[in-house]
Order: structure tokens, then C-alpha cells, then sequence
């Protein structure tokens, strides 16, 4: 193995991605300096319960902290916090950060995930119309809540879910808008998207579908009081929230020779861009796909996780572990929903349970062409992972359907010879 | 500290876990190698019960977002948990459970 990687790590962003890179580093024995740099005034912090649990309750902030501020002091981690990035000099191998400071890098870690896409709707501005990316965005839309009646929710991806369903529970009626014709139908196609249409509409959700925002309306004092909508009709809004989805945050690297894929930095499995020296994991990456013969983005927990651990065993000459399933979950009402591997339109589903009671648990299997490609649970973390390792294989429908089937024993069946 | 004994205990199968309530806790239960391990049934990081996850290599697994806890330490193996779990003392004598819990 190659000696312990010295030089200057500089890591610009510093949350999931760029946090778990820096520590990474150095438990695997780099002894250069690590910088890292974030826009965001705090220490790195998790956003999953910024939906859920943060935003139905008074958690401190420091609950969602990813390591303590100790842990960076022990780990000769050196914060520049409060401070962004605002170019990057691949050839003197520099970057050059608001307050105007230059530093220079032998490894540089981009983990500048993404921020919220803001639709150029008139009115977004308007007081009382919120998003969610950042405690900052929690803590204000947290401060509106008491008292509040009803809420509109724009998007009915995951975030806009969650948040309608989040604020449902805490009493509030919502009513959730979507250009698609259902929640989540574009991760989880019609047939779920029915599933999770009921658990909102069962708890009295208000789903307005195949229709745009074409404005938002305020009352006599200036703040929002309605959401237009293209057909003319107009929602009474106490509060919105927009989650209509993200983008990559590369916009000061548009001038380099960076590869970036639609936005997104586009990097190989282990965190590798086009140029020497430079990795990228998290949200911001587009990460190339063998089997899709394409770059994919991954903008969840596990996979910032991963991507950063990658990333650090790249820069130290670590051995790389076998490559790790993508995986998300999401948490809406008491229903607990896990995913592993990537399906797209192309996939046949394979149902074990009944879609038609949305309350009990359920797993989905994505086949292509035959082989498992992705695997979804609905209240079935532990067949979820049972069913983890069929990924990829060649498996018989009727096997996966059927509940008497113990997940632990099923085979794969035998590719068919050409 | 309190010993507890539990009326009715039947083991669960190797990997398995099940629930006991004592002095007013819930807890989740596993059998492994003929040593049982006794810990709070809701997972630190967002109250999922323990017991409908699954032991694998001395490691409890949550079955919502699949934090690991050592099941003789509660410590977190891996996230998204931050907080050890908390473990009681708990001792299998000839198919009879009892449990210490702190008064
Ligand atoms: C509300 C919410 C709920 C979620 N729930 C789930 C869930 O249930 N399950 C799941 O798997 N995932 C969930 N996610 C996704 C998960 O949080 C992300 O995948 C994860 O945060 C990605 O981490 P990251 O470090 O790549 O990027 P980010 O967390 O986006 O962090 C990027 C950081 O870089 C900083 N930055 C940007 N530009 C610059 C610059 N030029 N210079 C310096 N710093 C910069 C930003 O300020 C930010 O702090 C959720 C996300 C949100 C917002
Ligand atoms: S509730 Fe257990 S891992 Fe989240």
C-alpha cells in the first residue's frame, strides 16, 4: 500500500459530504492539514429530520449535529465556516473563498451538495412563503407554525411529502400541489404513487394534481394569502412551502474545466472528477452507472456517506470496499419507507402485499428484464434488507411475491445460457 | 438497581428479537449463544421499535433507517443514530428472564 497521503486537504462544504470526507481522512491515517470550508455559519449537521422530527418539535439544533465541535478540534480539523467558495484554480490548484482568502490544495473535496430550485413564480418572494433546505429554513417555518391553519404545500416529491405530512400530523390542513398526477410518481411510478396518495388522503391531505402554481397572492398587509393556480383556481394559504426540487451547487465552478453532467459534477464510483487531484461526493454529484450506461445522481444520506468514504480511501490509497447499493428512506405519518438499488420506468413491479391496504407494510421489487434491480419497503426494514442482496440477480417473480417465501432463503435462478 | 423477573418468557429465535415490558419500560429482548441481552426497544435516533429489526454479528439493526447497536454495549455502530442505546443486565436461567433496571 502507498504511504500515508500528505499534502493539504481542502474540503469546500461542509455538511454530510464534506464532514464525513474530513474524518474519514484522517482515521485513515492522512496526516497533511484538512481545511474545511462551508457557506453556512453552524458545524455540519444532518437535514433528514429537518422534515420530521425537527420540524414537529423544539429539538435543538445541535441534535442533528453530525460530530460534536470537540471531535474536529481532536481530529486537527480546521473550520472555515461562514465562508464560501467562489472559484477554483485547477491549474495553480487554489480556491478562493468570499472573505478573500486563497487557499491552496494538493486534494480538493467538493461536497457543495444543492440548494432549492426557485421557480419563477410571481409572488415566491413574498413573505410567508418558505422553503426547506437548512435549519435556517426550518427554524423560520418552525416560528410560523403555532397557531397556524392551513398550509400549501407546492411539490409532492419526497420533501413536499414529508413537510404535508409532518404538518398534517401537528394539525394543520394542507393541501399539496403537483404538475405530475400523483405523490412521488416520478421515483415510484403510478402504482405506488396510488399507495402513498392514500396515506395522505385517508388523514385528510388535499391532493390537487396535473396542475401548475401560476402565482402567489398576497393579503392587504403584503404576505401570501392564496396560491393561484393555471386553471384560475386559487387555494387559501396561510402558509406555503415550495419543494419543487434542487440543484447542484456549481455554479461558482462554471468557469473551470470541470465535467459537470446537467449541473451536477459528474465523478466515477470513488469520487473521482475529470481533473487531477479534484473529488466530489454528496449531492452534488452525478456518479457514472455501468449498468445505465449513464451518470446518475444519488441526493441522499447514505450515499454522501459512502461517496465521502470513497473519496478518502482514494486520496490515502485505501483498498475500496465492493461498491454499496444507493439507498434512501423517507418517514411520512408512522409509515416508514426504505429503498435499495435504482429501477427506472423500464422496470416491471412485483408486488408481496396488498397496495390496496395502505396501511400495512409491503415490499415493491423492480425487475429488469428479469434481474432484481431495486427493492422497496413500506414498514419492512428488515425483509428490505433480506431482499438487499438479491440486487442485481436473476430472480423468479412468484418467489418474491409470495409472502410464505422466506426472503433469507430464496436463490437466484440460473441465467438462461445463450 | 432492581431485579426483575419476567413471567412467560419465551426466547426468541436466534436473530430475532421480542418485547418485555418491565417496571413500566419497554424493552427488546434477543437471545444469542444461550446469552440474553435486554435493551430499550425504541432506537435512539427516531423511536423505531428495535424489536421488529435483527440481530447479525452482536449488532442490533433498526429496522427504519438501519442504525446498528452493539447489543452489549448500546454503542452505535452505524448511523444515522447518535446515541448509544440504553442495555440492561439481563440473565436466562433454565428458560426464566430476569432483568436490572435502575430504580
Ligand atoms: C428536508 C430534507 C429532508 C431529507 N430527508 C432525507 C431522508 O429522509 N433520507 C435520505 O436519505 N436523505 C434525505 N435528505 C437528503 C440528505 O439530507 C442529503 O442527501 C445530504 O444532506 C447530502 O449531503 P451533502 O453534504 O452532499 O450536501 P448538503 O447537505 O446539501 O450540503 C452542502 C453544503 O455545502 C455548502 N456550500 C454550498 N456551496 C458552497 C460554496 N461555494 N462554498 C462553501 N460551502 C458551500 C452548503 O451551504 C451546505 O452546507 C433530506 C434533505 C432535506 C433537505
Ligand atoms: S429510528 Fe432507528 S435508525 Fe432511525
Amino acid at each position: 500500500m502507498s504511504a500515508p497521503a500528505a499534502g493539504t486537504a481542502v474540503i469546500v462544504g461542509a455538511s454530510l459530504a464534506g464532514a464525513t470526507a474530513a474524518f474519514a481522512l484522517r482515521e485513515r491515517g492522512f496526516d497533511g492539514e484538512i481545511v474545511l470550508v462551508g457557506a453556512e455559519p453552524g458545524l455540519p449537521y444532518e437535514r433528514p429530520a429537518l422534515s420530521k422530527g425537527y420540524l414537529a418539535s423544539d429539538m435543538p439544533t445541535d441534535k442533528l449535529l453530525v460530530r460534536d465541535a470537540d471531535a474536529y478540534t481532536e481530529h486537527q480539523i480546521t473550520l472555515r465556516l461562514g465562508d464560501a467558495a467562489t472559484a477554483l484554480d485547477a491549474e495553480r490548484r487554489s480556491v478562493s473563498l468570499a472573505s478573500g482568502d486563497v487557499l491552496p490544495y494538493t486534494h480538493l473535496v467538493i461536497g457543495t451538495g444543492a440548494s432549492n430550485a426557485r421557480p419563477p413564480i410571481p409572488g415566491i418572494d413574498l413573505p410567508g412563503v418558505h422553503q426547506l433546505r437548512t435549519t435556517a429554513d426550518a427554524d423560520s417555518l418552525r416560528a410560523e407554525l403555532p397557531g397556524l391553519r392551513n398550509a400549501v404545500v407546492v411539490g409532492q416529491g419526497f420533501i413536499g411529502c414529508e413537510i404535508a405530512a409532518t404538518l398534517t400530523t401537528l394539525g394543520v390542513a394542507v393541501t399539496a400541489v403537483d404538475a405530475v398526477p400523483g405523490p412521488l410518481w416520478g421515483p415510484l411510478g403510478p402504482q405506488l404513487s396510488g399507495l402513498v396518495r392514500r396515506w395522505h388522503t385517508d388523514r385528510g391531505v388535499r391532493l390537487v394534481n396535473d396542475i401548475t402554481v401560476s402565482a402567489f397572492l398576497p393579503d392587504d398587509a403584503s404576505r401570501v394569502r392564496a396560491v393561484e393556480l393555471a386553471d384560475g383556481r386559487r387555494l387559501d394559504a396561510d402558509l406555503v412551502v415550495v419543494g419543487v426540487g434542487v440543484r447542484p451547487a456549481t455554479r461558482w465552478l462554471q468557469d473551470t474545466a470541470l465535467h459537470l453532467v446537467r449541473g451536477a459534477i459528474g465523478v466515477d464510483r470513488d469520487g473521482r472528477t475529470n481533473l487531477p487531484g479534484v473529488y466530489a461526493a454528496g449531492d452534488v454529484t452525478a456518479t457514472w452507472d455501468d449498468e445505465l450506461d449513464r451518470h446518475v445522481r444519488h441526493e441522499h444520506w447514505a450515499s454522501a456517506i459512502d461517496q465521502a468514504q470513497r473519496v478518502a480511501n482514494a486520496i490515502t490509497g485505501t483498498p475500496q470496499p465492493d461498491a454499496v447499493l444507493p439507498s434512501f428512506w423517507s418517514d411520512q405519518y408512522d409509515r416508514s419507507l426504505q429503498y435499495v438499488g435504482s429501477h427506472d420506468a423500464d422496470c416491471d413491479i412485483v408486488l408481496r402485499g396488498d397496495p390496496n391496504q395502505p396501511d400495512a407494510p409491503l415490499l415493491a421489487f423492480f425487475l429488469r428484464a428479469g434481474r432484481l434491480a431495486a427493492v422497496l419497503g413500506v414498514d419492512s426494514g428488515k425483509d428490505l434488507r433480506r431482499a438487499q442482496r438479491l440486487v442485481g440477480q436473476q430472480v423468479n417473480p412468484a418467489s418474491l411475491s409470495d409472502p410464505t417465501v422466506d426472503l433469507r432463503r430464496l436463490v437466484p435462478v440460473a441465467p438462461a445460457a445463450h | 438497581m432492581s431485579t426483575h423477573h419476567v413471567p412467560g418468557f419465551t426466547a426468541p429465535a436466534s436473530g430475532d428479537l421480542t418485547t418485555v415490558e418491565v417496571a413500566g419500560r419497554r424493552l427488546a429482548v434477543t437471545v444469542d449463544d444461550g446469552q440474553a441481552y435486554a435493551f430499550d426497544d425504541a432506537c435512539t435516533h427516531a423511536q423505531c421499535s428495535l424489536s421488529g429489526g435483527e440481530v447479525e454479528d452482536g449488532a442490533v439493526i433498526c429496522p427504519c433507517h438501519f442504525a446498528a447497536f452493539d447489543i452489549s454495549t448500546g454503542q452505535v455502530r452505524t448511523g444515522p443514530a447518535k446515541d448509544a442505546l440504553r442495555c440492561y443486565r439481563a440473565q436466562l436461567l433454565d428458560g426464566a428472564l430476569t432483568v436490572e433496571v435502575p430504580q
